[in-house]
């Protein structure tokens, strides 16, 4: 908080168009007699503009037909939380994939006599959106040290 | 796309690629973001029929973030496989991208990853996802003006990164 008691982080909201009009002409003003708020603003600005700027990924050749295609054996289906970081796993999630876009728009892409196990609707619920509704889902990292290490 | 309901097909192939990107930023690397996005697309499978009709994209931003939180925590309790910034894997050129403009981007992801994630999330939320800040607090089940602090907070501390990096 400046010692006009305007916080600093309306700048970021400034920029980003998420003030209200009353706190719009609160900053305007502040910028107007202020070199050190303008400055906070130009370099703000600009790392937003960088951020911004970073391109699009493209994720890696064959993945997305990989995940659709979906041939693999039934050991190979491994939720994330007990992948190994070892190997990648595609497959698993394709066959999981290939059922799922077979239920939900009728197109058998999984050959009949294909088992998963366990079943995608089992897996898929065990796997459900853990929603973070009424828990605050950062906050519990705060003080988290940066990750250091990808453990391959 | 029957009752505006996205198929899973139909996400994957016109959202794959702003899922991925999201997934990666906020992951730092390809192999996380690809186990991310796998894992959010079976999560959109779950939860389709959960789906209203409105931004698909901050949907998915909110799947596949939720993805990367639960990730983060788990790795936490197994702290030898921490989550991003593995900077041998970050950001490898793509063909034909100019060589200043692949260098810049590899300082922004470096600098990115090395925030911690209280800040990366909502920052990458912001300004790669585009998503509003009532979007960003909704998804991170936080208040509007916590989102407001932690992008700023973030976008300064992404700052001092670059800074630190140019010198």
């Amino acid at each position: 908080v400046s010692e006009h008691g305007l916080p600093e982080e309306l700048i970021s909201a400034y920029l980003d168009g998420e003030v209200d009009p009353k706190e719009r002409a609160a900053v305007d003003a502040r910028l107007a007699e202020s070199a050190e708020w303008r400055a906070v603003l130009d370099e703000v600005r600009d790392v937003r503009a960088a951020v911004r700027a970073l391109p699009s990924r493209d994720a890696p050749a064959g993945f997305w037909d990989e995940l659709v295609a979906g041939d693999a054996d039934d050991e190979n289906i491994v939720p994330l939380h007990t992948r190994s970081r070892g190997g990648r796993g595609l497959r698993w999630a394709g066959v999981a994939a290939a059922a799922a876009a077979a239920a939900v728009i009728g197109i058998a892409l999984v050959p009949a006599e294909t088992r998963v196990q366990p079943a995608v609707s089992t897996f898929g619920e065990a796997h459900a959106v853990r929603s973070s509704v009424g828990d605050d889902a950062i906050s519990t990292l705060a003080g988290a040290t940066v990750a250091t290490e990808v453990g391959r | 796309m029957p009752d505006g309901v996205p198929t899973w097909e139909e996400v994957a192939r016109e959202h794959g690629r702003f899922l991925y990107t999201v997934a990666y930023r906020l992951a730092g690397n390809d192999d996380d973001a690809a186990d991310l996005v796998q894992e959010a697309l079976l999560r959109v499978r779950t939860g389709l029929q959960r789906y209203e009709p409105g931004s698909l994209e901050g949907w998915l931003a909110r799947i596949v973030t939720n993805v990367f939180l639960d990730e983060v925590r788990r790795r936490k309790r197994r702290p030898t496989s921490a989550l991003g910034d593995d900077p041998d894997r970050v950001l490898a050129p793509a063909p034909g991208a100019d060589e200043a403009s692949t260098e810049l981007s590899a300082e922004v992801q470096a600098a990115l990853a090395s925030l911690p994630e209280e800040f990366r999330v909502p920052v990458v939320l912001c300004d790669v996802a585009d998503q509003s800040y009532e979007q960003i607090a909704r998804a991170l089940s936080v208040p509007i003006g916590t989102v407001r602090s932690r992008i700023h907070r973030g976008r300064r501390l992404l700052r001092a990164a670059l800074v630190e990096e140019a010198g």
